[in-house]
């Protein structure tokens, strides 16, 4: 076996023995612990597949932005105990877990051999497609329809998150000094990131997912420092959270009526229209998954 | 050229076989260490010095193949400088982190002795942030 499929296959079981932990550890801690883990390790493992923008997004989101709301509850709460798992639930558990395992592996068996037509299909359309990277003229263009759907899906998250907060929050607690150090110094580098991760993704990994994530960890940086802008659950942020599904409608509606087709974009404007409504959705990410740790924090904000 | 770029490989692999030394002596700190003070000095200091022995060991590979590894444009001197960046970043999380952990043991600064070195009834369960089973457990 060559030293890279030794490395793979340490890989793969580091990430099955990481899930593991992270189910049946009883401790919440060590839950936490092994899930932002598992986020990292499947970053590498997916960047060993060369498939670096999904690596992106799942340091990004599965690791960052979700790691921010777990380490935030977990912090919150510190003394509750974890809850041990009965044994019903551990075996019924294992079962799922070896029943999905064994159907995902049947079905990658049937994957044929012969590489498929697809990169090929997209590398002939690539050129009117508005971006030059082939993930991102997936992504924006020749699936749109399915992005379409996932920003709508974190606008029903962030607007069901909001519902949980109560009108009047007790103000915040005063902020640490570090913090606010810290805070001075991530949120330009991480609105510059954003920025660069949004432009680039039209011709290498990056695009509006990975940057909305930078621009979300830029919110939640500035909320935890305890900026105001952060902070509200108001009707900018709201506007902002369905804006990219608004601009992506507002889109399809324009080539439905003048054009060829439900977002079938002309090559000659295609490019400016992806850049432009990547950079709606990118923000409009951000903003939303921003509202879903700013409201799962104020909603334990109950004024005493 | 060729032996150049032999001398810079070897270099590179002595530098990040230190780093992961480092990691590693940093991370059985955290897991040994009595109480949070020290655990945070081991872990914080032990892997900033391991993260630097990586950065320069990645720099070297990078200055060596024209920042091959991570391909992309740019060529070296951005791989490099993205290197460096990637490292402070690591080095500011690590001094504000450890900063803020580390805040709700300090003792008063009337208080007059050390605080007892007391595992189980010290100041709140911040003394022990990891759960004790692992450590425990592989502890011959």
């Amino acid at each position: 076996m060559s030293p890279a499929s030794v490395l793979d296959v340490v890989l793969a079981a580091a990430v099955l023995a990481v899930a593991l932990v992270a189910v049946l550890l009883p401790s919440r801690r060590g839950a936490v612990s092994a899930f932002l883990v598992l986020g990292v390790v499947l970053a590498v493992l997916w960047a060993r597949l060369d498939a670096p923008d999904i690596a992106l997004a799942e340091a990004a989101l599965g690791s960052g932005v979700a790691g921010a709301l777990l380490m935030d509850t977990l912090t919150a709460d510190p003394a509750r105990p974890g809850r041990r798992a009965g044994r019903t639930a551990v075996v019924v558990g294992l079962l799922a877990g070896a029943v999905a395992l064994a159907a995902l592996t049947v079905v990658v068996r049937a994957v044929p051999d012969e590489p498929s037509l697809l990169p090929a299909a997209v590398a002939e359309e690539i050129h009117g497609a508005g971006a030059d990277h082939a993930v991102t003229a997936v992504l924006l263009n020749f699936r749109s329809l399915d992005t379409l759907l996932e920003a709508a899906v974190l606008v029903f998250a962030a607007a069901g998150a909001g519902a949980l907060v109560r009108t009047p929050v007790r103000a915040p607690d005063p902020v640490p000094a570090p913090v606010t150090a810290l805070a001075r110094v991530l949120l330009p580098a991480l609105v510059l990131l954003g920025t660069w991760l949004l432009l680039a993704g039209t011709s290498r990994p990056g695009g509006a997912f990975q940057a909305g994530a930078m621009f979300a960890g830029a919110l939640v940086v500035a909320f935890v420092a305890g900026a105001r802008f952060a902070a509200s659950q108001g009707t900018a942020a709201r506007a902002w959270t369905v804006a990219g599904v608004l601009a992506f409608v507002a889109l399809a509606a324009g080539t439905a009526m003048l054009g060829q087709g439900w977002l079938v974009l002309d090559p000659r404007w295609a490019g400016a229209a992806v850049l432009t409504v990547e950079t709606v959705l990118a923000v409009s990410i951000g903003v939303g998954l921003a509202q879903v740790f700013v409201a799962n924090s104020e909603a334990r904000r109950v004024p005493s | 050229m060729t032996a150049v770029v032999a001398v810079a490989d070897v270099l590179a692999v002595l530098l990040l076989a230190a780093g992961c030394f480092f990691v590693v002596a940093g991370t059985l700190g955290l897991l040994r260490f009595a109480d949070l003070p020290t655990r945070l000095h081991g872990v914080a200091k032990a892997d900033n010095l391991g993260l630097g022995f990586i950065t320069a060991g990645l720099v070297v590979h990078a200055l060596a193949h024209g920042g091959g590894i991570a391909g992309g444009g740019g060529g070296a001197g951005g791989i490099v400088a993205k290197l460096v960046l990637v490292w402070l970043f690591a080095l500011l999380g690590t001094a504000a982190n450890s900063h803020l952990l580390a805040a709700p043991a300090r003792p008063e600064p009337g208080a007059e002795e050390k605080p007892e070195r007391e595992p189980g009834p010290g100041p709140g369960p911040e003394t022990t942030p990891e759960p004790e089973a692992p450590a425990t457990r592989e502890a011959p």
